[in-house]
């Protein structure tokens, strides 16, 4: 072999290697962030209320029942969440009312609780049964 | 040759290092409920707590739009004409539903408490204005089985918990009155909101 396709031969091993390193550290780049951005635990909770011409109490904690109230009115209830490991926790909701909560997008230690408190507010519903679904979502923090 | 040959392996294998990666996390980045690592899903708790608050913010109990009795000085407004027989003629253009049920339609005992966001002084920009709550059984049903307050009492504060009912069964119901006493001073108006707060009761 000649020294000058040993020097291209030689080129071409650099070349490859350095190829090699970008292509692991992108890698290790794209799974960091796709296994940080993706929930380790997913659960829903169910909750319901009834608007009516009066007032009804569910204090029943199956799920998280708001009762029943005419239309304008404002349900407040009280959830505690523990988890046995650390993690980042983001709320979400699917359903009808206007739902808020006290906490979202919070750090909650190992084995800590957290009480949050929810508030339906129900400005433009008819009178009517409705359901929906809470989703708490766990975060490597 | 042999360098060569090693660097092609060197790719190889980490070119499948990369597939095998990428291939676990699109199995698991898939929406789910399951648990993902070794944490243990049973351990996480959600507790509903026995306590559930309500707010009538606007137009439940509408006294009308009112002018006061000038001969009296002041007119008195109550919600419950049926039973209290009030002459509300003072007042126009009011609906009156007569009294408010609330009822228990849980499987719970309830023990509920009524409170107001203003005082009589804000309200009604007056001092000698006021309002008042009772609360008693006038339905066919069970009712309240605990302690009413079934004679009106005035509010004079807010945000103060006061008795509804004290022990409220499972499909049983009471009933709500308010009344309020417009002296000729009074000025201002708008929406008093009610906040009814149930927790458990023995």
């Amino acid at each position: 072999m000649t020294k000058r396709n040993q020097n291209k031969l030689k080129r071409i091993h650099i070349f490859l290697i350095v190829l090699l390193i970008c292509f692991l550290f992108s890698t290790t780049f794209i799974y960091c962030k796709l296994n940080l951005s993706k929930p380790i635990l997913v659960k829903t909770m169910d909750y319901d209320f009834q608007i009516k011409e009066n007032v009804g109490f569910v204090l029943d904690s199956d799920i998280l029942h708001f009762g029943g109230a005419p239309k304008n009115s404002e349900l407040k209830r009280n959830m505690t969440l523990t988890t046995p490991f650390t993690s980042k926790v983001k709320i979400y909701f699917e359903g009808p009312g206007i739902l808020s909560t006290s906490h979202n997008n919070f750090l909650l230690d190992e084995n800590q609780s957290k009480s949050i408190e929810f508030i339906l507010k129900t400005p433009t519903l008819e009178n009517g049964n409705y359901t929906g679904k809470i989703i708490f979502e766990f975060y490597k923090p | 040759m042999r360098q060569n040959l090693i660097t092609l392996i060197l790719v190889l294998i980490i070119i499948s290092l990369n597939i095998i990666i990428f291939s676990s996390l699109i199995k698991t980045n898939q929406p789910t409920g399951q648990v993902l690592n070794m944490t243990g899903d049973a351990e996480v708790r959600l507790e509903v707590s026995r306590i559930l608050a309500i707010s009538l913010i606007q137009s439940t109990i509408n006294f009308g739009t009112c002018s006061a009795n000038l001969t009296k000085g002041y007119s008195i407004l109550d919600s419950n004409q049926t039973i209290n027989q009030v002459d509300n003629s003072d007042c126009i253009l009011g609906t009156f539903p007569d009294y408010l049920i609330v009822s228990n339609t849980g499987t719970v005992n309830a023990n509920v408490t009524i409170k107001v966001d203003q005082t009589p002084l804000v309200f009604f920009n007056d001092l000698a204005s006021s309002f008042a709550y009772a609360t008693m059984n006038y339905s066919l049903d069970s009712g309240c089985n605990g302690e009413l307050q079934n004679t009106y009492y005035t509010l004079t504060t807010a945000n103060t918990n006061h008795v509804a009912c004290s022990r409220l069964y499972p499909s049983n119901e009471f009933n709500l009155s308010m009344k309020a006493n417009v002296s000729t001073n009074a000025s201002g108006g708008g929406y008093l909101s009610i906040t009814f707060t149930g927790t458990e009761a023995d």
